[in-house]
């Protein structure tokens, strides 16, 4: 190996007060002092956001300089010597604060902010306890109209932290400076509510806000920050694994807040993440297992019954070999190793399947063929090293709103972002190129650009030599394609897909993004292939910026796929038929009985219908709101011979079950999440378990021993020791590892840090296996089915809700915002079935029927219409019939021909 | 909005980095094309247009004084207070003006024909009292005159009086084409030799240029007196991006109106400067900023930009060298803070024209983020005669150090008010002599703008008007701006009418200016209605003492500096100010 130039790592080294503290280039003055424990106040710096340097609280003086500096923006120098607490500096920072006392209400007492009040903070610290020159309190109107956020302008210190927050992270602009001088007021235009002016209620605002002008409101008076109990965990909704401090007070939460600097957040969180937690206090919560009584109702009985009843009936299924068990992508890792290890190795089938169904699992079979590992690439945190960002199938400002805030960053930074998605998405408003592609074609599109990268001689013929096989197969399988016929099917202009194409392969490090708008959609397998595809062509591949980052969708979605809960695969993506690896594992876990591949959800479902399966033991999923082809799912689950649900609310699907099992929320219990890039967190119990439930590794523990397993887990530490021994790339991964922060797998052993980018070094196989993309024209011409059904419907998640609602339709701090299914129409198309804004519509396809509300709206284009899939009112679902991609076997969620009237 | 205007947006949106760039004239022509104000659609219209979110189109509306979101009337009378005009009677005329329209300062007469608005230094000291009529300045005003432009107004009809003011020179450098009629004209120009300096410039290398700058002791002529040539190589060196020279042509300090001689007289001289300046530092593209008031100004600039281009003295191929550059005329909206030239980048670029932090220095990082040299209108205008002549024939004029030839704006009380052209170094008497004596005993004199400490009478006897010499005499050379006072002024008056403006033209961005300005202007404000106290004046000195030197940018110098020499220098005043028996010292 030739050896590599040696890299001078330069430091600096300057001397705060007297104190030599050693920085890399760029560091701040501010960063500097707090690396080594100088405490500089600031009122208008977050380090989320540019410095400011307005406050004039974090002057320091610099030997040699004419005038103090603001900490915040200057940066370190070599040799700089820096004192913090001169006496100027000293009576400065007592000045400004003086200044701010002059106008501040004082009135701490009733202050939401008061005890995390920066200014409350200083004020005692310098010793001001009323302003010399005289105390004019301001008068301007209070604002209360949010349902979560309330403003007070009297409060405010015009540190314009929000009015930035809002520009620069959210890519927004709700907030800005009124006026100018002491007139100034930070406001919105017009002083329009915030809901009228573009507001996502991510509260980001608030979380910046270092008084109390901007504060929760549905915290208010709830409990002091220093009275909570403050407990780090992650949050369950979606994948990003944004990291979160809840705050509870007499057992119960009362404020959701993201430490600045932590986590793959660094602060951030989303309208669900700050505000959709609430649903852990719900007074719906199950408080005792539920059974099927003779009179055919559900009633409360003890867990003894309960337990009893459910080991009776598995017992009994299983011996008619007909058990499936469905476990849940927003359980973590602990549960659902458990869970497949009681399907495999106690109840002796692999019909094991999870939510991570409906998108996640979608990667074994299209990048992890290609590529190896079947989940994203690389990681948030390396987005901003890429010039050009292709985002496929994801509307990620509201799917994945945290890790989003990297696009939008790399679009304010005039990074190029390629969108393809059918509608007009935030996201795609902020693309250099929405290729607005009809639903279904995005395979061909992909295809026609690799075409042209092949034909324009832009792929890396290098990487490709050194590092993938199936070059000239997949060269190929698009031999026939013309950028002309595609541009056809995918309704796009033939220029606009050869400059994306020549932008994604010039780019120095260019990124895919892709999630359920893809895997969902007909052709998903052969489109997301085809990206893994573009990638190692081009060489974007194992270097930051670059890869293809399928997004998964619920909290623990690669956890269950990488804890095995697929029917195919053991733990770790063992394949049932490679005997060699499958021995390591059942030297862990346990004999599999079974070699046999299982069934996935909606084959259990159908099994069911037809006679195989007799019972199905459900934990944390909803598929009577989530699967496709509403009329077998109904009667499968009204059939089932035996059915149990396991679940924190009596969810849709527990209504059929003859036992509920009554499980703790993701804050009453231990564990482990693995997000969406690969990062391995605790979760943790922030408060006592709701009397009356349990922690679904208990109950499945429970299970398991009634069933005679005799396991002996004590505590979900013990079972991730399990896990490590069983997965190789979670091998390294300890729960006392884990209190330093998560860990990316691979992570191989104790000394490993983790993998934050997968390939730098090769691939796992040695070489990708580059894949033929196959495209079935067929399935895309399905789609426009005719007769009278004119419109094509497509389906997706809005930023308020998750899944079908069974949480977030239980925080009140959402459900405020959004509380019903909105039908989104273009104007052209409601103008003509004289559908206006806001009518009540019903929405038939051959499947089903329902009634929403419409949304008048250009962002979806005429011909489509679009709802979200969290309303059990009207389940988008319920309109589509079971079909599944037949590569991926992921439902088919994303197209259907409806036809629209007013209801 | 109108289909014309908005393609005429489209358009300069079109020719900018970002179109958010084009936010300022898009409202300006909004709100022209609407009656003179704009409405939430407008607003609405506009960020749609330039994809500027609404909340930010609001936030920058609101900022600039010349930018209305409330209905104004047909005519919309706005009357200079500041200092300079209130030394000859502009509140006397507003007294006049109130009872002759039946309304008060900022209200509009019932039939919507007047908005009445008292407004700070519209830059024309020497012609004042000044009274703007919509885009238009009325200088010189007297009651009478008033009586005779209302009659007009009723009868819809806005006159067009040409208001000579008065000038001198010395050196006939840069007012040398003052007096010539038509001389704004490229023709004139040319005949009079002018646009040779650009021909010979182009025959020499950049650095050369830069060199010769440096060599001349030009030194900024905005107020901080800084080297022009080492200003310019301050550009970083082997940067990819596109390098900009902005003109700064936002003369707002009180007291300053000499910037607008050049444009007004001679715009063929400003642009020679920028083209060699421009080629000097490698920048392609110019922006010249000016105050928004300056309306026809703006528009003398354009034509004269037209014909230079048509000529091919800008443009694509300078000369037929193949050199570019060329000149955009952007106006400002009315905001004294867009004058420092990071708040000036900001307004150029569509925003709040809120100072930025510096460092990165615009060199290093200005307009679009790219190395900007911003020099002032008359530091542009030197550089032909440096180039013509020579280095060594520049700084032969003036003194060592400070060099070449200077405007000075004298208003107040002297008996001809104007600008005057005189060598660095010349004695204030000399100046003082020029513009016709002093009315009355002289009792005090800002040399540098207002906020430049002030001189008694005592002081400034043998002051001669340099950036060293000024340093020494304890205050500034400035922007040359000259205020006389004599002894029937009051300087708390003074005072608190210097605090007010600046209270009034603080962005509101930094804690000790935004506040500090308003809590010295509660005190002054007490003092001079005789309800303060001693305690009160304590506490200016040691707000003026905290503020200095404490403010992210010079704004919290431009008031702490002057209020608190005026209390040093005449306390006795503002004591007797005092109710009897507070006096505690």
């Amino acid at each position: 190996m030739a050896s590599l130039p040696e890299t001078e790592v330069k430091t600096l080294t300057l001397t705060i007060d007297g104190q030599e503290v050693t920085v890399e280039p760029g560091t701040t003055v501010l960063e500097a002092a707090q690396s080594v424990g100088i405490d500089i106040p600031t009122l208008c710096h977050d380090p989320r956001l540019e410095p400011f340097g307005a406050c004039r609280l974090c002057l320091v003086e610099v030997e040699g300089g004419r005038a103090p500096m603001p900490s915040c923006a200057l940066k370190c120098g070599d040799g700089m010597v820096v004192h913090t607490r001169t006496e100027r500096i000293m009576k400065l920072r007592k000045f400004v604060i003086e200044l701010l006392l002059s106008y501040h209400p004082l009135d701490c007492p009733v202050c939401e902010a008061a005890g995390d009040c920066r200014l409350q903070d200083y004020a005692y610290e310098y010793g001001v306890a009323v302003s010399p020159w005289g105390w004019h309190p301001l008068e301007f109107d209070t604002r209360d109209d949010h349902p979560n956020i309330a403003r007070d302008p009297n409060r405010c210190i015009l540190c314009g932290r929000c009015v930035r927050i809002c520009r620069e992270v959210m890519g927004i602009g709700c907030w800005g400076f009124r006026s100018r001088g002491y007139d100034t007021i930070i406001d919105t235009a017009y002083n329009m509510p915030l809901e009228a002016v573009d507001c996502v209620s991510c509260g980001q605002c608030v979380s910046t806000c270092p008084v109390g002008a901007l504060n929760m409101k549905r915290s208010r008076f709830g409990a002091r920050n220093w009275q909570t109990e403050k407990t780090m965990t992650v949050c369950d909704y979606c994948a990003v694994g944004c990291e979160q401090e809840i705050q509870t007070f007499r057992g119960e939460l009362v404020r959701v807040k993201a430490p600045t600097g932590e986590g793959v957040n660094a602060g951030n969180l989303c309208v669900k993440g700050r505000f959709g937690m609430e649903y852990v206090n719900s007074n719906e919560r199950l408080i005792a297992p539920l059974v099927r009584g003779e009179d055919g109702l559900l009633a409360p009985t003890t867990w003894d019954d309960a337990l009893a009843r459910v080991a009776e009936g598995l017992k009994k299924a299983k011996a008619a070999k007909g058990v499936g068990v469905i476990a849940s992508a927003r359980c973590t890792n602990e549960e659902n190793y458990l869970l497949q290890k009681l399907a495999r190795t106690v109840l002796g089938t692999n019909n094991i399947d999870s939510g991570a169904r409906y998108n996640q699992a979608a990667a074994v079979a299209t990048v992890g063929k290609v590529l190896g590992y079947p989940a994203m690439t690389n990681s948030v945190a390396d987005i901003v090293e890429a010039e050009v960002l292709l985002i496929a199938g994801s509307n990620t400002t509201e799917e994945h709103p945290v890790l989003a805030l990297q696009l939008v960053k790399a679009a304010r930074e005039g990074k190029e972002l390629i969108v393809v998605d059918p509608r007009r998405t935030d996201i795609a408003r902020r693309a250099s190129i929405h290729l607005a592609v009809k639903p279904g074609s995005d395979a061909v599109l992909f295809a026609a650009m690799l075409k042209h990268i092949v034909d324009s001689g832009l792929h890396n013929k290098d990487f490709i030599a050194a590092h993938a096989d199936g070059f000239e197969e997949l060269v190929e399988s698009v031999k026939a394609v013309t950028i002309e016929a595609a541009a056809d099917a995918c309704g796009v202009p033939a220029a606009d897909i050869k400059s994306a194409a020549e932008l994604y392969a010039k780019a120095a490090a260019a990124s895919i993004f892709y999630s359920a708008g893809l895997t969902q959609q007909h052709n998903g397998a052969a489109a997301v292939t085809a990206l893994a595809d573009l990638a190692v062509v081009t060489g974007n591949i194992g270097r930051a910026g670059t890869g293809v980052n399928g997004l998964a969708g619920q909290a623990n979605a690669q956890g269950a796929c990488d804890m095995g809960c697929l029917p195919d695969y053991l733990p770790g993506y063992v394949a049932l038929d490679d005997a060699e690896a499958v021995k390591t594992v059942e030297a862990v876990m346990g004999r599999v009985s079974d070699k046999i591949p299982g069934q996935i959800i909606g084959s259990m479902l159908q099994g069911i219908v037809d006679g195989q399966i007799k019972a199905l033991y459900i934990v944390g999923e909803n598929p009577a709101i989530s699967e496709p082809g509403a009329a077998v799912v109904k009667e499968a689950l009204e059939k089932a011979e035996f059915l149990v649900v396991q679940d924190i609310f009596l969810s849709e699907t527990a209504r059929y079950a003859d036992v509920v099992l009554p499980a703790c929320a993701i804050t009453e219990r231990d564990g482990t999440l693995t997000s969406t890039e690969r990062r391995v967190q605790r979760v943790r119990k922030t408060m006592d378990c709701l009397e009356g439930a349990k922690a679904d590794w208990e109950i499945v523990l429970a299970i398991a021993n009634e069933l005679g397993a005799g396991w002996t887990y004590t505590s979900p530490a013990e079972i991730m020791a399990e896990i490590a021994l069983a997965v190789p790339t979670y091998a390294g991964i300890s729960y006392e590892r884990l209190e330093q922060g998560g860990i990316q797998w691979p992570c191989v052993d104790a000394e490993d840090d983790g993998t934050p980018i997968l390939y730098t070094e090769g691939f796992p196989g040695g070489r990708a296996s580059l894949a033929a993309i196959e495209v079935s024209d067929a399935s895309v011409a399905d789609i426009a089915a005719g007769n009278g059904f004119s419109l094509l419907l497509t389906t997706g998640i809005e930023r308020e809700h998750f899944g079908t609602g069974t949480r977030s339709r239980r925080a009140a701090g959402l459900t405020g915002l959004v509380n019903e299914g909105r039908l989104e129409i273009n104007p052209t198309d409601a103008t003509a079935l004289g559908v206006a804004p806001g009518d009540r519509i019903r929405v038939t396809s051959v499947s089903g029927s329902i009634e929403p509300v419409a949304v008048v709206t250009a962002g979806v284009p005429q011909g489509l219409v679009f709802m979200p899939q969290h309303y059990v009112e009207a389940p988008a679902t319920a309109l589509f019939p079971a079909q599944v991609d037949p590569v991926t076997a992921v439902p088919l969620l994303k197209a259907v021909a409806v036809k629209v009237e007013k209801a | 909005m109108k289909p014309d205007v908005r393609a005429q947006i489209l358009d300069l949106a079109a020719t900018y980095p970002t179109p958010q760039a084009a936010l300022l004239s898009a409202l300006q022509m909004v709100q022209e094309a609407e009656g003179g104000r704009l409405t939430t659609e407008d607003l609405s219209d506009v960020a749609r247009l330039l994809d500027v979110p609404l909340g930010t189109v609001y936030a920058t509306v609101s900022y600039y004084t010349m930018l209305n979101l409330e209905p104004v009337g047909k005519y919309h009378l706005q009357l200079d207070t500041n200092i300079s005009a209130k030394l000859v009677g502009a509140l006397d005329l507003l007294a006049h003006i109130e009872q002759a329209l039946g309304i008060s300062a900022g209200e509009t007469t019932p039939d919507g024909l007047f908005t009445l608005s008292t407004v700070e230094d519209l830059g024309a000291c020497g012609t004042c009292p000044v009274l703007q009529v919509n885009d238009r300045y009325y200088e010189k005003m007297t009651a009478e005159r008033f009586d005779e432009l209302l009659t007009s107004l009723k009868q819809g009809v806005m006159p067009d009086w040409k208001t000579e003011g008065n000038w001198g020179t010395e050196c006939n450098i840069l007012l040398a084409r003052r007096g010539k009629p038509d001389s704004t004209a490229l023709a004139g120009y040319v005949a009079d030799g002018g646009y040779q300096a650009l021909e010979k410039a182009l025959t020499l290398s950049p650095a050369e240029i830069v060199q010769m700058v440096k060599d001349s002791g030009l030194r900024g002529r905005g107020g901080a007196g800084f080297p022009a040539g080492v200003k310019w190589s301050f550009l970083p060196k082997g940067s990819t991006k596109p390098v900009y020279l902005v003109c700064n042509a936002d003369e707002g300090e009180p007291g300053t109106f000499k910037d607008r001689q050049i444009m007004e007289f001679d715009p063929h001289l400003l642009l020679e400067g920028m083209a060699v300046s421009g080629y000097a530092v490698g920048a392609k593209q110019g922006y010249i900023y000016i105050r928004g008031e300056f309306a026809w100004i703006a528009d003398i600039l354009e034509r004269a930009v037209a014909e230079a281009r048509e000529a091919g003295k800008l443009g694509n191929n300078i000369l037929g060298r193949g050199v570019e550059f060329d000149v955009r005329v952007v106006r400002g909206a009315g905001a004294y803070v867009c004058g420092e030239e990071t708040a000036l980048i900001e307004s150029l670029e569509g925003k709040r024209g809120n100072p930025r932090l510096r460092p990165p220095y615009p060199a290093a990082s200005g307009v679009f983020g790219c190395p900007t040299i911003v020099n002032n209108v008359e530091t542009l205008a030197c550089v032909p005669y440096i180039v013509l002549e020579g280095a060594e024939a520049f700084s032969q004029i003036g003194t060592p150090n400070n060099t070449g030839p200077k405007l000075f704006g004298v208003s107040g009380h002297v008996n001809k008010p104007g600008v005057y052209e005189f060598p660095l170094g010349v004695p204030l008497a000399k100046i003082l002599e020029a513009a016709g004596g002093v009315v009355g005993n002289l009792k005090a004199v800002i040399v540098g703008g207002l906020s430049t400490q002030i001189l008694t009478a005592d002081e400034c006897r043998d002051l001669t008007m340099d950036y060293d010499t000024c340093a020494e005499y304890g205050t500034g050379l400035g922007s040359g701006g000259i205020i006389v006072m004599n002894d029937t002024v009051e300087i708390p008056e003074i005072a608190l009418r210097t605090i007010e403006f600046y209270a009034h033209e603080s962005c509101g961005q930094c804690t000790p200016c935004r506040q500090g300005s308003t809590t010295i202007k509660q005190m002054l404000k007490r003092v001079v209605d005789g309800k303060g106290s001693s305690e009160d004046l304590e506490n200016v000195l040691q707000l003026c003492k905290t503020i200095m030197g404490n403010t992210l940018c010079p704004m919290g110098d431009a008031f702490s500096m002057p209020i608190e020499a005026m209390l040093l220098k005449y306390r006795a005043e503002f004591d007797s100010l005092l109710p009897d028996g507070s006096l505690v010292r």
